[in-house]
């Protein structure tokens, strides 16, 4: 399951500020298993990996402000995409 | 003297050939840098053998490319990526890697073409991380057949296929993306097999169908995943393989 957040920032990152990112993630999102982030649209899709898409649903609003994002965009369940 | 234009266009079948992805498995693994690397480990150069290939010419037609690059973990750790078009960042991130776990990140690059460089760099927080495989294969997505006219009737999808197939490595596949058909830009039930509409009007935003995986999902972007026994653990679409339909004149835009 993938939630995309408009973090509102179109901002190139290089590794340790990709790995700066990662650690404050993973911190705020224990159950994190990846991330990615589009520095041409300012978009993190946050990868849960294989969960129960009501606990997802239900979080969204928690992990997008975990995440400082200003928008939620998409939620993918296998290929089911939901957009706001 | 009155010269009638027929309502109806003569019958289109558009077939679309689909080039055999490139792979690539490394005799000897290499191990990840723990920063980036200055050059990225993965890259092709989109050709024109590279591209589908259609029968008659298309109005429009946007091509998405999959670089797919797999490797092991020895020790639970990280793994970083980082995609570059023709040398601009286009996507980053991570993902988590078990002890002895095998890891594939698929990366999905939106709208190339002839020319453009491909790249996918992988590195990773812990020093015993290797990387071993690599493959290559462009898919189409948002076709416009004409420009005008837009309403066709009917338009069958005779022959829908499935891929990329992958077989180097200890390949195996995490999902399937379903064929998206358009109608009005309004998206119909996915479709996985042979499908006979009666109309469908093509729109400018998603043309006649989407793939799904590298445009309705994914789209210059990518996922890693991971597993105990498959490399490259990997996505595949339904796509295309013939199109029969015929165009309808002087119907006024929707």
């Amino acid at each position: 399951m993938k939630l995309t957040l408009d973090v509102g920032i179109k901002k190139d990152m290089d590794d340790k500020e990709m790995d700066v990112l990662d650690r404050a993630l993973r911190r705020a999102i224990p159950v994190l298993f990846g991330w990615s982030y589009s520095p041409l649209t300012g978009e993190l899709t946050l990868d849960f990996g294989d969960v129960d898409e009501n606990v997802m649903l239900a979080r969204i609003e928690d992990y997008k402000a975990k995440a400082k994002a200003v928008k939620v965009l998409r939620l993918e369940f296998m290929e089911m995409v939901k957009e706001w | 003297m009155v010269r009638l234009t027929p309502a109806l266009t003569s019958w289109k079948i558009l077939n679309i050939a689909y080039a055999a992805p490139q792979e690539t498995l490394l005799a000897v693994p290499e191990t990840l840098p723990t920063a980036e690397p200055s050059v990225p480990q993965i890259g092709y150069t989109v050709a024109a053998a590279d591209l589908p290939a259609f029968n008659m010419g298309v109005y429009r037609r946007i091509f998405v490319a999959m670089v797919f690059g797999a490797g092991k973990a020895t020790t639970a750790g990280r793994v970083y990526w980082r995609m570059k078009k023709n040398g601009v960042s286009v996507a980053t991130g991570s993902g988590t890697v078990a002890a002895n776990t095998f890891f594939t990140v698929n990366a999905y690059f939106y709208n190339v073409n002839v020319g453009d460089l491909l790249e996918l760099a992988l590195w990773s927080n812990v020093a015993d991380t290797v990387w071993d495989y690599k493959a290559y294969n462009v898919q189409v997505s948002r076709l416009i057949l004409m420009n005008k006219p837009r309403l066709l009737q009917p338009c069958n999808f005779t022959s829908v296929g499935s891929g990329p197939v992958l077989v180097l490595g200890s390949p195996s596949v995490y999902g399937v993306g379903s064929l998206r058909v358009y109608h009005l830009d309004e998206e119909l039930p996915f479709v996985t097999s042979a499908k006979n509409y009666e109309i469908i009007y093509t729109k400018d935003a998603y043309g006649m169908f989407r793939i799904t995986y590298g445009d309705a999902s994914n789209a210059n972007s990518g996922a890693l995943r991971t597993s105990t026994t498959s490399r490259p653990l990997y996505y595949i679409n339904y796509f295309p393989l013939q199109i029969v339909t015929r165009g309808v004149r002087g119907i006024i835009e929707p």
